[in-house]
């Protein structure tokens, strides 16, 4: 087992969740939430999005409008839709669960580790 | 020095370098082929796309700038390798995924680089992992036995499976998992000599990393149910091939053989079909051909998964081609089924000139030249005529004889034939060439009908009414027994089984004074079967064999048994039902007389005692 397949999934299995956190305030196109993604560090490579964001499409959770750009082609605004928001608050909760699991498994370990 | 070359990526133009051309190209080959079972693969393409102008777009300081192998890795960099656009929801299924993630798909192609014909057989030879030369060795041989079948089959995998045209293809068709190091690679072996020097060290990976008891059962069903798919694939192909080599073969020699003039093709000219037979088999050919062709094309979907599309269009005008075939053999069958729904008869009358006290004699004329060997009234034959021209000929010959208590003795000949109208029936009918001769008092009749080619076989058949008076005495010959009817009906007599004897009329019956005994009116009373039973009776067999001049005659009838001449045995009594006795001579001259009845067994009056039981036959010879 690879370390770093690991935590490759570990940040694949929350991508979709951090996407449509980006969106949820305003709309932003693909290299907007790239840069967000990757100053997080949640994204190594661009590649992993593109199907990513094609599937939230077709699960009808984005929508996208096109807009002309200056400097290269133009670009898809992804927005989320009203299943999308209502998606994400569900995430949200699961999100802050999953969080609070972890940390109350992670703690307890490391609480008995200092004791 | 370097070409370039010029590319649009999201509506953008570049000029891009060759090499880097090259290398862009198979990374966006290879993500292709990776999104190849992905709903909205078009889309996320063309988003990776315009993602990538936008990169090379940022990169390039103004427009006339190229874009070269480096500009290409550093976007690679940022993008990642193709199999980092892998988001399948494996990942929370095992804890090695990336493993099973590069899974080698092999897919059948044809591998150009080392080919002799198409390339078919060194395609297949990677895709199952044989040397292509024993395979080569095996379409020789398959083709050979076949007598050609295999050919097809190796025709339609040339046009269906696709060419390996670029690395990405070139890898997937020797299993070889497609990452970019990989594709890498390819290209610096470059591509033609790629295929000798690349081994398949690959495979074995992929077998290696299912261990578990399930995984171990799973992929036993999984090999079963593609090893039956590819095995009814298999049948498809050949039941396909084979029924499509016959068609085309059984096509090909309906519109070819006319120049041989196979002797079957003359029956079919001379059907009366209404539309000529290319136009039949044509329609034939593709009403039972395109289903065998989809067969065809679903069997070789079976085995081979990569297969190309023959196309829509192509599908469909199939599809309408088949239709229009039924149709229109429906149509023309509901056409043939009419064309002999009209009759028509051309009759004619003519006076014999003979005396009313004469003796006619009725004899049939055999023509040598039409002379034919027909078993049934409605079989034809084919013969040339004087000019040289084909002519059906066949026997439909009815006679009637008719008596009147006066008046010239009359011959009514009546054609008839069948047609799909009247007219047609009409002409065809006249068309018939029958004729008579009145030799003295010998009335000579065809024995043979003689049709128009052009005419067609439709039914045409002679109908022939003598009539005479009464007051003359009638000698049918031997010859006139098969065409003389037995029907009674109006003022007809009844010759037929009086062949060869003098008849007189009085009254409408027929008066045969050297008529075997009355044997045969009795039988006709007493067994109460149709007359055509009764012929049996009255065909005697007589053999004779001619062989280095010793003669050997055989002669069954009334009589008894004879060979030459000599009597074997003598009939007494065929009809008398207390038993059989048979009158025998042996070689020495002596006679027997056998008597099998309710009393027993006799030989020469004396009883034979006969036992018969679960022992079998047990025979005392009184006589010793």
């Amino acid at each position: 087992m690879k370390i770093e397949n690991t935590k490759a999934q570990m940040r694949k299995g929350v991508l979709e969740y951090c996407i449509l956190s980006i969106l949820k305030d305003n709309d932003a196109y693909v290299a907007e939430i790239l840069d967000t993604l990757k100053s997080a560090k949640m994204l190594v490579v661009e590649g992993t999005i593109y199907p990513l964001l094609t599937r939230l499409k077709n699960a009808e959770l984005l929508n996208y409008r096109w807009e002309e750009s200056t400097s290269g082609p133009p670009r898809k605004y992804y927005g989320l839709t009203q299943k999308g928001k209502e998606f994400l608050t569900e995430l949200n909760t699961t999100w802050d669960d999953l969080r609070n699991a972890v940390n109350l498994v992670t703690n307890s370990s490391k609480n008995k580790r200092n004791e | 020095m370097n070409k370039t070359v010029n590319i649009n990526l999201a509506g953008i133009l570049f000029h891009i370098d060759e090499d880097a051309f090259q290398r862009l190209q198979n990374y966006l080959n290879t993500i292709k082929r990776s999104f190849v079972n992905e709903v909205g693969k078009d889309e996320i393409i063309s988003d990776i796309e315009a993602r990538i102008a936008e990169l090379f777009s940022q990169k390039r300081s103004d427009t006339s700038q190229v874009i070269n192998t480096a500009d290409v890795e550093e976007m690679i960099s940022i993008m990642g390798e193709p199999e980092d656009y892998n988001v399948d929801d494996e990942l929370f299924e095992s804890a090695e995924p990336k493993t099973t993630q590069q899974r080698t798909i092999k897919r059948l192609f044809r591998d150009p680089s080392n080919s002799y014909v198409g390339g078919v057989t060194s395609g297949l030879g990677h895709y199952f992992g044989i040397d292509p030369i024993w395979l080569r060795l095996s379409w020789i041989v398959l083709t050979l036995s076949s007598g050609g079948g295999f050919i097809l089959i190796y025709l339609s995998l040339w046009i269906f499976v696709p060419e390996a045209k670029t690395t990405v293809d070139r890898l997937v068709m020797k299993g070889e998992p497609i990452n970019v190091s990989n594709i890498e690679r390819k290209i610096k072996e470059g591509f033609d000599n790629v295929s000798d020097t690349v081994k398949n060290a690959d495979y074995t990976s992929l077998k290696n990393s299912t261990s578990t008891f399930f995984d171990n059962l799973i992929s036993v069903f999984t090999f079963l149910f593609t090893a039956l798919g590819k095995f009814i694939g298999v049948l498809f192909i050949l039941m396909a091939s084979f029924a499509l080599i016959m068609l085309s073969l059984s096509f090909l020699s309906v519109l070819g053989l006319n120049i041989i003039h196979a002797d079957w093709l003359t029956h079919i000219d001379a059907m009366d079909i209404v539309f000529p037979i290319w136009i039949a088999s044509l329609l034939g050919y593709f009403a039972i051909g395109i289903p065998f062709f989809f067969l065809l094309i679903l069997g070789l979907k079976m085995i081979i998964k990569n297969l190309k599309s023959i196309g829509k269009p192509a599908k469909l005008t199939l599809l309408g081609i088949w239709i229009i075939s039924l149709l229109s053999l429906l149509f023309l069958g509901i056409r043939q089924s009419t064309i002999d729904d009209y009759s028509a008869s051309t009759t004619t009358t003519h006076e014999l000139p003979l005396s009313e006290n004469d003796t006619l004699r009725l004899r049939m004329r055999i023509d040598e030249r039409y002379i034919n060997n027909l078993r049934y009234d409605n079989d034809f034959d084919f013969r040339k005529n004087e000019e040289g021209s084909d002519i059906l000929v066949n026997k439909d010959i009815r006679i009637y004889l008719e008596t009147k208590k006066f008046g010239p003795p009359t011959l009514t000949i009546a054609k008839k034939a069948d047609g799909n109208s009247y007219d047609t029936a009409k002409l065809r009918s006249e068309g018939i060439k029958y004729s008579y001769e009145l030799e003295e008092n010998t009335l000579w009749l065809n024995g043979y009908n003689l049709i128009n080619f052009t005419d067609k076989i439709a039914d045409q058949k002679v109908t022939i009414t003598l009539s005479i008076p009464e007051s003359m005495t009638l000698l049918p010959y031997n010859g006139t027994r098969s065409y003389n009817s037995n029907r009674r009906y109006g003022n007809r007599s009844i010759i037929k089984g009086k062949e060869g004897n003098y008849l007189n009329f009085r009254d409408g019956k027929v008066l045969c004074p050297t008529c075997k005994s009355n044997k045969t009116k009795n039988r006709t009373t007493k067994s109460k079967k149709p007359d055509w039973e009764n012929d049996h009776y009255d065909k005697d067999i007589d053999i004779n064999l001619e062989e280095n001049g010793e003669n050997f005659r055989l002669k069954i009838d009334e009589n008894g048994i004879r060979i030459n001449n000599k009597q074997i045995i003598k009939h007494r009594d065929w009809d008398d039902d207390d038993g059989l006795d048979i009158d025998f001579e042996n070689e020495d001259g002596k006679n027997f007389n056998l008597k099998i009845d309710e009393d027993g067994i006799r030989i020469n009056n004396k009883p034979i005692d006969v036992k018969i039981d679960e022992d079998g036959i047990q025979i005392n010879n009184s006589q010793n």
